[in-house]
């Protein structure tokens, strides 16, 4: 079942179309990446999506749900974080956890001492915001996201100011949400490959292209002294006719065993993200 | 949208600085009675006697109020009246007070942009402005509540006068009645507090579209205190349309002295009276609510 529908989706202020005709969906359970330069409407994609912002024309339908007609109805299964958290810095951790709790039907109080534990702020739930650090509110954004264990979260850039081991337990995170479906933003390519199930890259305003991540197969870089026999060798596998594959773990034994065996020098092997190329070919190099 | 009652309130409970305010008010209901207390002096023991007017049409209305008024006068404590009337200049500090709450209740949240947060909670927009509206008008009814009562207790302790147990005379359907003092009294503060209603109300319909949050708590905060000046200007120029704006009605202190309204009401060939001011000041309030929800409804929020 489709969790969201967006038909034609365009959103213009003044002549500037801030996004272009958009259309997707995802299903249930379904990982989806929104890559884009800086500016090239992915927030704001998000926006409407929320309802923060009204779209010119199109249709978003949620959980079965006209976001427009039915608004309560279509976003009570959404829980998202979008930007920067901004809550109430006067209050501490745990009491703007239990605001936002007090908002949703039928949320028992142990919720949030369960968020709390999930976005380890075990010892600075009592501290007031305001001397919470960046990725500290980035954690406790996500556990508002989730207090009401939606269906569908929407997280833009969840990785900011969030340091390695934080991370790590939000991709930990997103793996374990069973039948959650996700639209994740975020600079960090090599993040988005891990997670997502499809990644669509989003260029002034304007989907170029949705694709599938193949999780099995990985894109290696050779750099060998016999780069004629080499490419012969790799060519059943290259991606450009070059010294590139994108193969599975088996696949890439056999060609090492292949190189090995015809006296080929490998200097180097580097595995590259297929993401990165992706994003820098459908996209390009320069940033706003 | 109860539970976005609970929130709101919840979230100003929290704040230091509106408990810090409540002991404040508290400070100075005591101070205002105290010094009323000390400034009500022997001399004055009587009211003075209200004028009738001249046996001219539409006279007979005021000279029977101008008569029962100056009847309940005389047999009244007015020493005790005084002290008490003066707590109503309490009401004119938690206008200010509410004016600050009313545009931080959503000013704040949109400068701030934790009204993000709000927004994408399962409700709509109307339900959540409509919700900010209601909590206003709770706090509002609670600090004019606590300004009465703690007064009445300070009038009680510092005159040795069981204010409780005493009786009064108020107009009722042009005849006069006994009351208890408390219910007069309070009759007297929930009316003079409409306007502190209506206030609140127009400081939320202007945070809702006005970009400078920070002018908006000088501009009602002036709007306020010039309101008689600015309505005996437009009198003056004999733009008598004035009176049907919500202008006048923002302190319905003016409404005390009745012969100067009356003497204002035949000048301009007006009928500017406190009833009116009521009507006005709930109909400018519906209008500028269904107008804030048509403005926040449509707003994006970049």
């Amino acid at each position: 079942m489709k969790i969201i529908e967006v038909k034609n989706l365009t959103k213009k202020v003044g002549k500037k179309n801030l996004l272009d005709n958009i259309s997707f969906s995802l299903e249930e359970g379904e990982i989806l990446g929104v890559v884009g330069k800086n500016g090239s409407g992915k927030t704001t994609l998000l926006k409407t999506i929320v309802g923060l912002i009204h779209p010119t024309t199109g249709e978003i339908i949620i959980n079965g749900f006209d976001l427009k007609k039915d608004y309560e109805k279509a976003i009570k299964n959404v829980g998202c974080m979008i930007e920067v958290p901004i809550m109430y810095d006067y209050l501490s951790g745990k009491d703007n956890l239990e605001i936002y709790r007090k908002m949703f039907k039928g949320i028992p109080k142990k919720r949030v001492d369960e968020i709390i534990k999930l976005i380890s702020l075990e010892g600075s739930e009592y501290k007031k915001l305001k001397i919470y650090s960046l990725g500290m509110k980035e954690r406790l954004g996500i556990g508002v996201s989730i207090l009401n264990n939606p269906k569908l979260l929407i997280l833009d850039e969840p990785t900011n100011g969030l340091d390695p081991v934080g991370i790590k337990d939000l991709r930990d995170f997103i793996k374990s949400l069973n039948g959650v479906s996700v639209i994740i933003t975020s600079h960090m390519l090599n993040e988005i490959e891990n997670i997502c199930d499809k990644v669509m890259f989003i260029d002034n305003g304007k989907i170029i292209d949705i694709k599938e991540v193949n999780h099995n197969k990985k894109k290696y870089k050779f750099y060998v002294d016999n780069i004629p026999l080499t490419k012969k060798i790799l060519y059943p596998y290259s991606t450009n006719r070059e010294l590139e594959i994108e193969v599975t773990d088996e696949e890439y034994l056999l060609i090492s065993k292949e190189l090995i065996k015809n006296d080929i020098k490998i200097f180097k092997v580097s595995e590259t993200s297929s993401l990165e190329s992706d994003f820098l070919s459908l996209i390009g190099e320069t940033n706003d | 949208m109860i539970r976005l009652i609970k929130c709101e309130i919840l979230k100003i409970f929290k704040k230091i600085s509106f408990r810090v305010l409540l002991l404040i008010i508290l400070i100075s209901s005591f101070l205002t009675c105290y010094i009323s207390y000390k400034k009500v002096d022997n001399k004055y023991n009587q009211y003075p006697i209200i004028e009738m007017a001249d046996k001219r049409n539409l006279t007979d209305d005021y000279n029977k109020l101008a008569t029962n008024i100056n009847k309940i006068n005389s047999k009244s404590n007015i020493k005790l009246n005084k002290i008490i009337d003066n707590g109503v200049t309490l009401l004119i500090f938690s206008s200010i007070i509410i004016i600050i709450i009313s545009s931080s209740i959503l000013g704040n949240e949109i400068n701030k942009k934790s009204i993000k947060e709000l927004l994408t909670k399962p409700y709509k927009r109307s339900k959540i402005l409509i919700s900010k509206y209601l909590v206003v008008y709770i706090i509002t009814f609670l600090l004019s509540l606590l300004i009465f009562v703690s007064y009445v207790i300070f009038t009680s302790i510092l005159t040795k006068i069981n204010i409780f147990n005493l009786k009064d005379y108020m107009i009722f359907n042009k005849s006069i009645i006994s009351v208890s003092y408390v219910i007069k009294y309070l009759i007297k503060y929930v009316i003079n507090s409409i306007p502190i209603y209506f206030l609140s109300t127009f400081t939320i319909f202007l945070t809702t579209f006005i970009k400078n949050q920070k002018a908006i708590i000088p501009f009602n905060s002036v709007l306020f205190i010039m309101s008689p000046v600015i309505l005996n200007f437009f009198l003056s120029i004999k733009f008598k349309y004035i009176i049907y704006t919500f202008i006048p009605y923002l302190d319905f202190s003016i409404f005390k002295d009745i012969y100067s309204i009356y003497l204002l009401n035949i000048e301009y060939n007006v009928n500017f009276n406190i009833f009116l001011g009521i009507i006005i000041l709930l109909t400018y309030s519906l209008f500028f609510i269904i107008i804030s929800i048509k403005i926040f409804n449509k707003k994006d929020f970049y």
